[in-house]
């Protein structure tokens, strides 16, 4: 990526776009923290965070961030809700409160039912609400998601939306990555990315 | 399971190593002809004897088949010799030999089994001249102290020389008590001195001379415990290898998570521990099975070793806390070694991996 400038306001829906290659992955994980950059800032809460330890990163992503990936990426070796409860087994939360945290996230995405059911069992669109599940778990201020509906039905796709839709109404700053033009429709920031340069950077 | 059966059978080999040096005199001295022993005049005991602070007490034995298996006859003078403490501990029905007994004997746990013998039972060898010569078996030795007794049968000297038709003026070799124990190797070196031909065996001389033999399988053991060692740690890094690119993403998501490289290393070392002790677990209960209850076929030949002649040993097994620790430790350790090195490695990267799903 060169010279990307760019502002994202808090409670706002931001997607970004793209064609493949162009830096959206990338972006994602440098606005994550998951990646570092080679030159320039990153700025979160006007605190300048790029060059912070791994350590201070780490507790930023653990306090304030949210994940959900194109692949969903759970561990297929746990149940569901203990997937769900990952992000607090770091938290040294206790294992009866994170159980009840992780299922009622479950009841709430309609999965109440599939808790005790391992990864291989559920449906690909349940494996994205799980995977949604394990990043609203702990109620995270800003909530990073690449290709959310790419991998799921048109059904699960607007049970995706209506989620990120009610996120955005309690005040959630949400980060997507997304080719999808549901997903493009929600926004109020669309940012297209090409070859590594911000091509476009409308507000809605 | 090889390993910790290998470790118990070398452990109770060194306990019957032990115990059985016990029995024997501090220092052995035996006359050597042509570089072969052969009875030793009882000058030299009067000789030995004149020293000042030990006892000589002559011993007369040697072989005799019996029912096709080779047993050793030895006569003791118990009326001169000092009995050592752990004589009850090897007893295990009747007595020992009383200074007075003429016809008696003490026999080891084999021929009693064999033969279904008790105190009080007469058993009938064949002496030098192939006459019958009646024995009453008056105590069984145990079965702890098998390397010393599992083919003996112990007489009197009187009755021993009697039996091998050996002459007063002589007798197999003479057993050396040093009243100080500090002075043995001094006492031995001053035999030495005094007998030139003489071969002198001091008890601790004795002792590493069984285990040498018994354990040399000491030698067995040890490449069996590096082999299995290189084994586990071959199979967790090879397990680690296959399976990096999939830790990589795991730890990629873990971090991505809130996990931080502590955490991690945390959960891979606790994750290590239990799959190694229930490795190392399995491994001792089965190892348990294989040699109290099914006697550890196979390996019993190589850690025994193997004659037709020879009376059967019974299996000496001895499970020591140290050598449970040494097991559990051989398995965990690698293990830990193996899944906390690449997890380290998959952790101090960046875990944009997990985003990216590759």
């Amino acid at each position: 990526m060169r010279d990307v400038s760019l502002e994202i306001g808090s409670s706002d829906f931001t997607v970004v776009t793209g064609p493949s290659g162009s830096g959206k992955t990338t972006l994602l994980s440098l606005l994550g923290l998951l990646a570092r950059p080679t030159r320039g800032t990153i700025f979160i809460d006007d605190q300048e965070v790029s060059s912070y330890s791994d350590a201070w990163q780490t507790r930023i992503r653990r306090e304030k961030m949210g994940f959900i990936f194109q692949q969903h990426n759970l561990l297929p070796q746990f149940l569901a809700w203990e997937n769900v409860s990952l992000p607090l087994l770091c938290r040294d939360i206790r294992l009866d409160k994170r159980k009840r945290a992780a299922l009622d996230i479950l009841q709430e995405l309609g999965l109440g039912s599939r808790s005790d059911f391992k990864t291989a069992q559920l449906s690909v669109g349940e494996q994205q609400r799980t995977a949604i599940g394990r990043a609203l778990v702990t109620d995270p201020e800003i909530i990073l998601a690449d290709e959310p509906t790419a991998s799921v039905d048109i059904e699960t796709g607007v049970h995706i939306l209506k989620i990120f839709r009610s996120l955005k109404k309690s005040g959630k700053t949400i980060i997507a990555v997304s080719h999808d033009q549901a997903v493009l429709r929600e926004g109020d920031q669309i940012i297209e990315l090409r070859n590594g340069l911000v091509a476009e950077n409308r507000r809605m | 399971m090889v390993l910790g059966t290998v470790a118990f059978l070398a452990d109770g080999l060194e306990q019957e190593a032990e115990l059985s040096a016990a029995f024997a005199p501090d220092v052995t001295v035996q006359y050597l002809q042509a570089g072969r022993q052969i009875p030793i005049p009882m000058k030299y005991g009067e000789i030995i004897g004149r020293m000042s602070g030990v006892k000589v007490v002559p011993r007369v034995w040697g072989y005799i088949y019996f029912h096709n298996k080779l047993y050793t006859v030895m006569g003791i003078d118990p009326a001169h010799m000092p009995i050592p403490k752990e004589i009850s501990l090897a007893i295990a029905s009747g007595r020992f030999l009383k200074a007075d007994d003429v016809g008696a004997g003490v026999v080891g746990d084999f021929l009693a089994r064999s033969f279904d013998l008790r105190a009080g039972d007469v058993i009938v060898l064949y002496d030098q001249s192939m006459r019958p010569f009646n024995i009453t078996v008056v105590g069984i030795f145990t079965t702890d102290v098998q390397l010393y007794a599992a083919d003996l049968i112990l007489i009197s000297i009187s009755d021993a020389r009697a039996f091998f038709e050996m002459e007063e003026q002589v007798a197999t070799d003479l057993c050396v008590y040093v009243e100080d124990g500090a002075r043995t190797r001094f006492a031995a070196e001053e035999v030495l001195k005094e007998i030139p031909n003489a071969r002198v065996l001091t008890r601790g001389a004795l002792k590493e001379a069984l285990l040498a033999a018994y354990g040399a399988r000491s030698g067995f053991v040890s490449v069996v415990w590096l082999i299995l060692l290189f084994s586990v740690m071959l199979v967790a890094w090879n397990q680690e290898s296959a399976a990096s690119s999939e830790a990589r993403r795991e730890v990629g998501i873990l971090k991505a998570l809130g996990f931080s490289t502590g955490d991690i290393l945390e959960v891979r070392l606790i994750e290590a521990a239990i799959l190694g002790t229930l490795s190392a677990s399995l491994g001792v209960f089965l190892a348990i099975v294989y040699s109290v209850y099914l006697g550890a076929p196979v390996l019993k030949e190589f850690m025994l070793g193997w004659a037709a002649i020879y009376p059967e040993f019974p299996l000496p097994l001895r499970i020591k806390f140290s050598t449970l620790c040494s097991l559990y430790a051989i398995a965990v350790f690698p293990l830990l070694v193996g899944s906390v090195i690449p997890a380290w490695t998959s952790a101090i990267t960046e875990p944009d991996v997990a985003v990216r799903g590759t």
